[in-house]
């Protein structure tokens, strides 16, 4: 029986010694406590379930909630009249340092996690207490640029499956934490890994690369999700003989970088899968990799039966402050129009017309230096003036950008578009560095500037339409939390000084928040479980589910 | 110094420079590469010193009012920073800009997005719902609560909301001291003594 077995990894330390009976035992006294949601716990996650994610809002099955990329969930019992009155219900604790980046996603009661050193958890979502839990053993040499995160897991089946820091992706049994299927997918040695939480489509297992600090060569993977096989590679670089090929100079292509390390979103009316990438490498110099750098820098449109390339369009052209374009591109339709809304991290905001690739709008969204101009098809262009020098330059956004891989959120009951914005320029230098395999390839440095008003960030509320702020909310250090906006009229995020805050989505006045004691590095999500609405988000090395009294 | 860039600083914002810190990873021939940078930027401040150290301490403890703010080996007032180490850690240049125009570090300052807790001496002055004005400096903050110490020394845990009024300023509590306030021998003398408590 799948609860048996789910069970007897619960107590797997102690209670599998004392044998079945025990296990048998604490079967009855869970289906008891569980009540009504037992059968449900059987109930397999169909691809049909994740194409139709907006008729059971008590779960969050994919990493951005719905294949459109809005972390909007549509539970309003908690809404703007007694957000006020949230209390934690449970912390889980991963005991690990380091960032807790992850979204967890719950099915049917049970909340599928990963944090810190790509652990994976089970968890009943009610209680916080384990199921089951996952460790890929990490090898001494993996390459993580910028922390030993993982950002969450997919679902299909009876399988979760997750993308890890030595380049492997594994599918686990939902109901155990039994791998099933393992595969390297490439070198971790060679800079190559992954941080970011899968896509499923139909079938497939959709994972990118993370390593643009390490001069990879990107790619989309595509594997079956019954047998780990591979189905097809986007080389996000194209090779010789390929369109886009003759946008790198010399050699520079086989190390440009160019990772695509946050998951993408779904078309399904279009059979379209949309992704988006990093920067070029070496992040620093232009110099010896000149002409655009496909693809950079870009939103990716791809078939997700073949991995076909249906259109691009690049942000970025010829990078060289890392202004990776890794933010959810995330699907907004305005009546006949369907779009693609992004807050790039080069601190524009982009409107896509998401049939054709067709940008239709660009405003800056942060303080911006680096583009004073726009080119013929609107979108806006480099300033020479804003190299980085030997000496260094002085640029804005600043290397961690005007934001950065937290999710933002869209809300199509107020049709604003929420994104936690930095505002912090950085000194950009450069220097001559030649490639050697797995290691760090910048081609030089950023520096903090000198400016006396120190760093802020704020969450800020954008009208797509036009492109203008319509209110922030002022933070009192830069953010790294992600947004979740919801029926119930809020938007939570979070705070560098440790607090989750719910604001009302329609004037961005502080209506709730709680200290979790250390710093948001992830964006929060809902759920239900019986009737009752959690909200569930990291921080520090723990999770915390917060529901009302 | 070396163990400090490979492993980082336990229970700091000071991460491992190696797999897994912040950074991209640096090879142990790269640390000590720039160790050897560090070396060679770094300004003794000892190489200018040449003051009277016993002088320095009266003045510190006396008529220059140094220990009604700052402490030293546990002796002096809590408001500004603990100075028994920089004589050993700060250039000269550092010192005697800290004494002359004290707003210029703060000015300066910035607020390390990765460190949950970095206290930089920003001035406060708050008035609190029953009409007292206070004055001191930041020890900590979030959006919602201030935690201050006003000049008296009293520690004051705040609820943002809860004010009448609440201003920040970069403009240090520290008076400049002049040439009027402290010669160019007395803040000689000064510096000797924080050098020769530093050098312990």
């Amino acid at each position: 029986m799948r609860t048996e077995s789910m069970l007897g990894r619960r107590k797997s330390g102690f209670l599998a010694l004392l044998g079945m009976t025990s296990l048998r035992i604490s079967t009855l006294v869970f289906l008891t406590v569980a009540g009504g949601t037992a059968p449900s716990l059987r109930a397999q996650v169909t691809a049909q379930r994740l194409l139709d994610s907006a008729k059971e809002p008590q779960n969050w099955l994919m990493y951005s909630g719905d294949y459109a990329g809005r972390r909007f969930s549509m539970l309003d019992q908690i809404n703007i009249s007694n957000a006020a009155k949230l209390v934690p219900q449970w912390a889980y604790q991963t005991m690990a340092g380091g960032k807790f980046e992850g979204t967890p996603l719950v099915v049917d009661g049970i909340l599928y996690g990963t944090g810190q050193d790509d652990r994976v958890f089970a968890l009943d979502a009610r209680s916080g207490r384990p199921i089951w839990t996952y460790q890929q053993t990490l090898p001494p040499d993996i390459r993580p640029c910028c922390g030993r995160v993982n950002r969450g897991l997919a679902i299909l089946g009876d399988k979760v499956f997750v993308a890890t820091l030595d380049a492997h992706v594994i599918a686990l049994d939902s109901k155990t934490g039994n791998v099933v299927w393992d595969v390297n997918a490439a070198e971790h040695s060679k800079g190559y890994s992954f941080t970011l939480a899968p896509l499923v489509i139909k079938n497939l297992v959709l994972v990118g690369a993370s390593g643009g600090e390490y001069g990879i060569r990107g790619f989309i993977d595509a594997y079956d999700a019954a047998t780990g096989e591979r189905k097809w590679r986007f080389n996000t670089i194209p090779g010789p003989g390929e369109p886009g090929h003759e946008s790198w100079e010399g050699e520079s292509w086989k190390t440009g970088g160019a990772p695509a390390w946050i998951t993408g979103t779904y078309d399904p009316a279009t059979n379209t899968t949309f992704w988006t990438t990093g920067n070029p490498a070496p992040s620093n110099r232009g110099e010896g990799r000149a002409g655009d750098n496909l693809y950079s820098d870009s939103l990716l449109a791809l078939d997700p039966d073949t991995g076909k390339l249906k259109w691009h369009f690049q942000f970025t052209p010829h990078d060289e402050h890392d202004y990776d374009a890794t933010q959810v591109p995330v699907m907004i339709d305005d009546g006949d129009r369907n779009l693609i809304a992004q807050a790039n991290r080069n601190g524009f905001f982009y409107v896509i017309d998401r049939t054709n690739g067709k940008l239709l709008n660009a405003t800056s969204y942060a303080k911006v230096s680096w583009s004073t101009t726009k080119d013929a098809i609107g979108r806006p262009a480099p300033d020479k003036s804003g190299s980085p020098t030997p000496e260094g330059n002085k640029v804005c956004p600043g290397a961690f950008g005007a934001t950065n891989w937290m999710s933002p959120t869209y809300d199509p009951q107020t049709k604003l578009f929420y994104v936690t914005a930095r505002e912090q320029c950085d000194i950009f230098s450069t220097a001559p560095q030649s490639y050697d395999a797995g290691h760090a390839f910048y081609g030089s440095a950023y520096f903090p500037n000198d400016e006396a008003q120190p760093f802020w960030g704020a969450l800020r509320a954008l009208d797509p339409a036009t492109g203008q702020l319509k209110w922030e909310w002022k933070h009192n250090s830069p953010s790294w939390a992600g947004a979740l906006s919801t029926a119930g009229g809020l938007v939570f995020t979070g705070d560098a000084e440790g607090n989750v805050i719910a604001l009302d989505a329609a004037s961005g006045k502080a209506l709730w928040h709680f200290q979790c004691g250390s710093s948001v590095f992830a964006a929060p999500m809902s759920f239900a479980i019986d009737g009752r609405q959690y909200v569930a988000v990291a921080a520090g090395s723990a999770l915390f589910a917060f529901a009302l009294p | 110094m070396f163990r400090n860039i490979h492993d980082g600083i336990a229970g700091t914002a000071m991460p491992a420079a190696t797999n897994g810190g912040i950074g991209v990873g640096m090879s142990d021939g790269e640390i000590w590469q720039v160790i050897a940078y560090l070396r060679s930027v770094e300004k003794k401040a000892s190489a200018g010193a040449a003051g009277n150290a016993a002088h320095g301490k009266e003045l510190f403890y006396g008529k220059s009012g140094c220990s009604t703010c700052h402490m030293v080996n546990g002796k002096g007032g809590r408001l500004g920073p603990d100075v028994s180490s920089v004589g050993g850690s700060r250039s000269l240049e550092y010192l005697v800009d800290s004494m002359r125009n004290p707003s210029k570090r703060l000015a300066q300052g910035i607020s390390e997005p990765l460190k949950d807790f970095s206290q930089e001496y920003e001035t406060v002055t708050v008035v609190t719902a029953d009409g007292t004005k206070l004055t001191g400096v930041v020890l900590n903050e979030d959006n919602f609560t201030l935690q201050m110490m006003d000049t008296r020394e009293q520690l004051r845990l705040l609820q943002k909301d809860k004010l009448r009024s609440y201003v920040k300023s970069r403009e240090s509590l520290m008076p400049a001291y002049d040439q009027k306030m402290l010669s160019d021998k007395d803040l000689q003398d000064l510096i000797a003594y924080l050098l020769a408590v530093g050098a312990q």
